[in-house]
């Protein structure tokens, strides 16, 4: 009972950070400040999701598991921010806003 | 063997090569089975396929050529996970309450900051790690002069990274300042 409550309350939580991520990526003006948005905010949101469903791991495994996931995705996420930024740098815009 | 309670810093003498390849490959075959374990099950770790993947992962480690050592330095690291857990969910913190404000409250502009950090492991990390903490993404490396994009040019960014490469200083040992590494990690 305070396992499933202690996992919705973390991932709505997690699921605020996602829909923020994603405000953030509609609203801010440029590709650099988007990509502040995108990799920070998930970061968050995901690991209070991952965070949230450890509490329902039937075993050790399946926690790290769930932990594996978080860390893949944040180097993921933080080495794709910076060669899109470098990208962006070397390249300029990918497209015009307008 | 009444000293091996105590752990040995690895030598680098050539008689200690044979030993360090066999440890480099248990720990391989450690590390293999714990990944197996992870994705498929403690039922599936006794399967023939875990078993040859298993082998065939330490087997690959003793014939490949070593890759160069990562000088970590375990003492440091709980304090730089730490530091990384705190950050990053401030990062987080900061960048939707930003993106959900009204007035939209952002200054972005870039700047320039020369790391000391050396070349490698320290250097990869610092910048994977300033695109995750409040405010900063890492755009750029020319030889040590990175540029970053900053959300907010107010902020105190340089302190912060700063901050940033004390730490990940502290978790790596450079060859650069060995005389720092018996009391380097006390600041």
């Amino acid at each position: 009972m305070i396992a499933n409550t202690l996992t919705v309350l973390l991932v709505l939580a997690g699921l605020v950070f996602f829909a923020a991520g994603t405000a953030g990526l509609l609203r801010f003006p440029d590709v650099y400040s988007r990509l502040h948005a995108l990799t920070k905010a998930d970061n968050v949101g995901l690991g209070l999701v991952v965070l949230g469903l450890m509490f329902q791991a039937s075993g050790p495994a399946d926690i790290l598991k769930l932990l594996l996931i978080w860390v893949l995705v944040l180097a993921a996420g933080t080495t794709a921010a910076h060669m899109v930024a470098q990208r962006t740098w070397t390249h300029g815009e990918f497209e015009s806003d307008r | 063997m009444a000293r091996a309670s105590t752990p040995t810093p690895a030598r680098r003498t050539f008689a200690g090569r044979g030993r360090s390849r066999a440890r480099r490959a248990l720990a391989t075959a450690v590390a293999a089975a714990l990944l197996w374990w992870i994705l498929a099950g403690s039922a599936a770790l006794l399967e023939p396929l875990a078993l040859l993947a298993i082998v065939l992962a330490a087997v690959a480690s003793l014939l490949l050529p070593a890759g160069r050592p990562l000088p970590l330095r375990p003492s440091a690291l709980p304090g730089l996970l730490g530091f990384f857990l705190r950050s990053s969910f401030l990062g987080g913190l900061d960048v939707a309450r930003r993106a959900l404000d009204p007035r939209l409250p952002i200054q972005p502009d870039f700047l320039t900051y020369r790391t000391e950090l050396a070349h490698g492991p320290p250097l990869t990390l610092f910048m994977a790690v300033v695109s995750l903490l409040p405010g900063t993404l890492s755009v750029r490396l020319e030889g040590r002069l990175l540029t970053l994009h900053v959300l907010d040019c107010d902020a105190d960014t340089h302190g912060a990274l700063m901050t940033l490469e004390q730490r990940i200083r502290a978790a790596f040992r450079d060859p650069r300042d060995r005389h720092a590494d018996d009391n380097g990690a006390t600041s």
